[in-house]
């Protein structure tokens, strides 16, 4: 029974990550429906790449979308395999336009989905918390919100992201106390202005939003031409390109977003694009669904999502599956990667990037390729100064060596710790005025 | 000396007793230092040896050795070769020079400097420089033969491969894997760019962080994964392959044009004996140069023939 672990529902889709709903087409159509289980796990650490989707065929676990493709072709003898029959012509085109996808598509998913602050904060942010466990929420979106700026940061698209348009601003009116060509210092000009300059920069940015998201919609748009499928007219003739592009230009058409610029790109502009993905959508992903997701939490448009969190509802054909209840082991293995957040020692605890075969690695766990040597020293650090901390509060004494006279001494905490060895030092407390006495007093 | 000054000193000192300007005016003695100043003019630097006097062609700043590029000879660097390719083939008459990327006004190679457009100007007479993204429309305006670019459907989708999947690969051959890293890289970019030792450590260290941080921004996994980038590169040469079929020219065009000049980049590197690879960890090249590919390796002798023999 083939696994196929993915980034949990939104939007009415049932998966957040373009390439998670790729492979869920993928198999869908490729493989047999009891063949093969869908787990909304929504935790990268499972893949040996961290990276979501991840097949687990028996010991086996195969990362990404690609490379879930390629060992369902070798391991079926392409009886899976959804371009078996392609022309050479035609495998050429799924190489180019999947690479072109990879490249011009994730990007405008990155801009819509998380650049952009109104449509994070408002629909991709909430989305997130319905599928995470704690304390996958609070860490996963930012990480990802961070990749994707990171990925489009050539762009020049930063003025969707009203966060560091603020502090820009801020910067900026701290270095100048004056508003530009103005006496009046900003500070009493009325707050909407920069607010509104930033709104203004949103909107200038919109027109080369739109002229970009030509430049990958336009190309697309040409291929299909009409057809049913990218590659060919034949109903039955579903290609892997044809899942790659359906997981991608789902996300960028169906979520409703505060900001809905690629929507509304592709409704006024491609019609026959949304055609293409409302076709793809009901084929592979079904209309309604209802699913657990790893936090338990339902999600999804149907009325009769009424089970208690431990059984699936299925009502679109897609295997869904409860994901395993969370060990207290699986939860210390989520908190590891936590270790690599911490500013001083999580780069020497994040492992190497290069991996030279990762797709085929066995079911175990990812090592992590060095040996956390600074961070349990830091640990150890921490501990003992934070033992020696508590014994100097529980006693109220500070043990230290004389060097004059090599004889141990030991000085008294005035303030130490309220419970304790009592007497003394309630006492002392006395002797340190009215509030001293007041101190003193709530002790006897 | 010293009584001259010292009378100055008085003399500036009447106007402020008198209270007729405050204490904030210069007193005259230091405005009397000042206007000494400066002590020496020098004459104006020669400029130097290597910078051409003559203005009235244009410059494309490459990857080379000093000799290659005086020679004209392709570059080693798959950026520039795309470019000093495509000029060549354009029919625009160019001279190449041995640059690095600390000349460049963007940070990176190529970029051209183009004729001055009268035969008196100087090199005061500032010429903007032209960046490599904006090459092609240079070109375009100034070029003999120029070529509108193709408005194809697969047109993108191909150039693609290019520069993601080649690409990658390439950054990754080149510069992450040691024995090429030492063998290849090390003596094209980093020997002749200094002699000192440590100046050598810090650039390879940059070179090769600067080429991972490329490579992991663009995967959208924290981890990359080798056998896939390098399965990905060896599809995209077949696609090629598979694109240019048995024409002469890629997208069957009666004349190359862009994209020839991009697939030759690559191509012409991974085929040239010079560049010294370390076959047993070049992953990237192997199948081409094992003939996996021939209409490839026979395009790429055709621009060879057409730019630089």
């Amino acid at each position: 029974m083939l696994q196929l672990h993915v980034w949990g529902p939104a939007f009415s889709l049932p998966s957040i990550d373009p390439q998670c709903l790729a492979a869920i087409a993928y198999l869908s159509q490729a493989v047999p429906p009891t063949q093969w289980e869908l787990i909304a796990s929504s935790d990268p650490t499972l893949s040996p790449t961290r990276v979501l989707p991840a097949l687990r065929d028996e010991s086996i676990w195969i990362a990404g979308f690609q490379n879930i493709v390629v060992h369902l072709l070798e391991t079926s003898h392409g009886q899976w395999h959804l371009d078996r029959d392609c022309t050479s012509q035609d495998r050429a085109d799924i190489s180019a336009y999947t690479s072109f996808l990879e490249t011009h598509a994730q990007p405008l998913i990155d801009l819509n989905l998380y650049v952009s602050s109104e449509n994070y904060h408002a629909s991709t942010r909430p989305a997130y918390s319905h599928i995470l466990l704690w304390p996958n929420t609070w860490l996963l979106p930012p990480q990802r919100r961070a990749a994707a700026k990171a990925r489009t940061d050539h762009l020049n698209f930063s003025s969707l992201d009203l966060d560091t348009v603020d502090q820009q601003e801020e910067d900026r009116l701290q270095k100048s106390p004056f508003a530009a060509g103005t006496e009046i210092p900003t500070r009493l000009l009325p707050r909407t202005t920069a607010s509104l300059a930033k709104k203004r920069g949103q909107h200038a940015a919109r027109f080369r939003l739109d002229r970009f998201a030509e430049g990958c919609l336009e190309p697309l748009n040409d291929l299909l031409k009409g057809k049913q499928y990218l590659l060919s007219s034949d109903k039955q003739r579903m290609t892997s390109l044809d899942c790659l592009a359906l997981g991608y230009l789902a996300l960028a058409l169906v979520p409703a977003m505060p900001q809905p610029w690629l929507a509304n790109k592709m409704k006024g502009s491609y019609p026959d694009l949304c055609r293409y993905v409302d076709d793809g959508v009901r084929k592979c992903f079904g209309l309604d669904f209802a699913v657990v997701a790893a936090g338990g939490r339902h999600q999804g448009r149907t009325g009769d999502d009424t089970s208690d969190g431990t059984t699936t509802t299925r009502t679109t054909g897609l295997p869904w599956q409860t994901p395993t209840p969370d060990t207290k082991i699986a939860l210390t293995a989520r908190l590891l990667p936590l270790l690599s957040t911490l500013p001083l020692f999580g780069p020497l605890y994040r492992p190497s990037p290069l991996q030279p075969s990762p797709s085929s690695s066995s079911a175990s766990p990812p090592q992590h390729n060095r040996i956390p040597l600074l961070p349990s020293l830091t640990l150890g650090l921490t501990a003992s100064v934070a033992a020696f901390g508590l014994r100097v509060l529980w006693t109220g004494e500070v043990p230290s060596f004389d060097w004059v006279r090599g004889t141990r001494q030991r000085h008294r905490l005035v303030l130490g710790w309220p419970f304790g060895a009592g007497g003394g030092r309630v006492k002392r407390l006395g002797e340190m005025g009215e509030a001293g006495r007041v101190l003193g007093g709530v002790r006897v | 000396m010293p009584q001259e000054d010292e009378n100055k000193f008085k003399k500036s000192n009447v106007p402020a007793k008198a209270g007729e300007s405050s204490w904030l005016t210069t007193p005259t003695f230091i405005r009397h230092i000042f206007d000494k100043f400066p002590l020496v003019t020098h004459p104006l630097n020669e400029l130097p040896h290597r910078q051409p006097i003559e203005r009235n062609e244009n410059t494309l700043y490459i990857f080379a050795p000093e000799g290659d590029a005086q020679r004209g000879a392709p570059s080693f660097n798959p950026s520039c070769l795309k470019w000093q390719t495509y000029l060549k083939l354009a029919g625009i008459d160019f001279v190449t020079v041995a640059s690095n990327n600390h000349a460049s006004p963007t940070g990176s190679l190529p970029f051209v400097i183009p004729a001055a457009s009268n035969a008196d100007a100087t090199i005061l007479d500032l010429v903007r420089p032209i960046p490599s993204h904006k090459i092609q429309e240079w070109a375009g305006k100034h070029g003999a033969t120029s070529r509108a670019e193709p408005d194809r459907t697969r047109y993108e989708a191909y150039l693609s491969l290019l520069d993601h999947r080649i690409r990658n690969a390439w950054l990754h051959t080149l510069y992450l894997s040691g024995s090429n890293f030492e063998a290849v890289a090390r003596p094209l970019y980093i020997s002749p760019a200094t002699s000192a030792p440590p100046a050598r450590l810090a650039l390879s260290y940059s070179l090769r962080t600067s080429a991972l941080e490329e490579l992991t921004r663009a995967s959208t996994s924290s981890v990359i994964d080798l056998s896939a980038l390098y399965r990905e590169s060896d599809d995209a040469f077949s696609a090629l392959s598979e694109l240019l079929g048995d024409d002469d020219w890629f997208f069957g065009e009666a004349e190359p044009g862009f994209f020839d000049a991009a697939v030759f980049a690559y191509t012409h590197l991974l085929c040239d004996e010079n560049m010294g690879w370390k076959t047993e960890e070049e992953r990237l090249g192997r199948s081409l140069r094992g003939g996996k590919w021939k209409n490839l390796v026979e395009h790429e002798r055709r621009v060879f023939d057409r730019c630089y023999r």
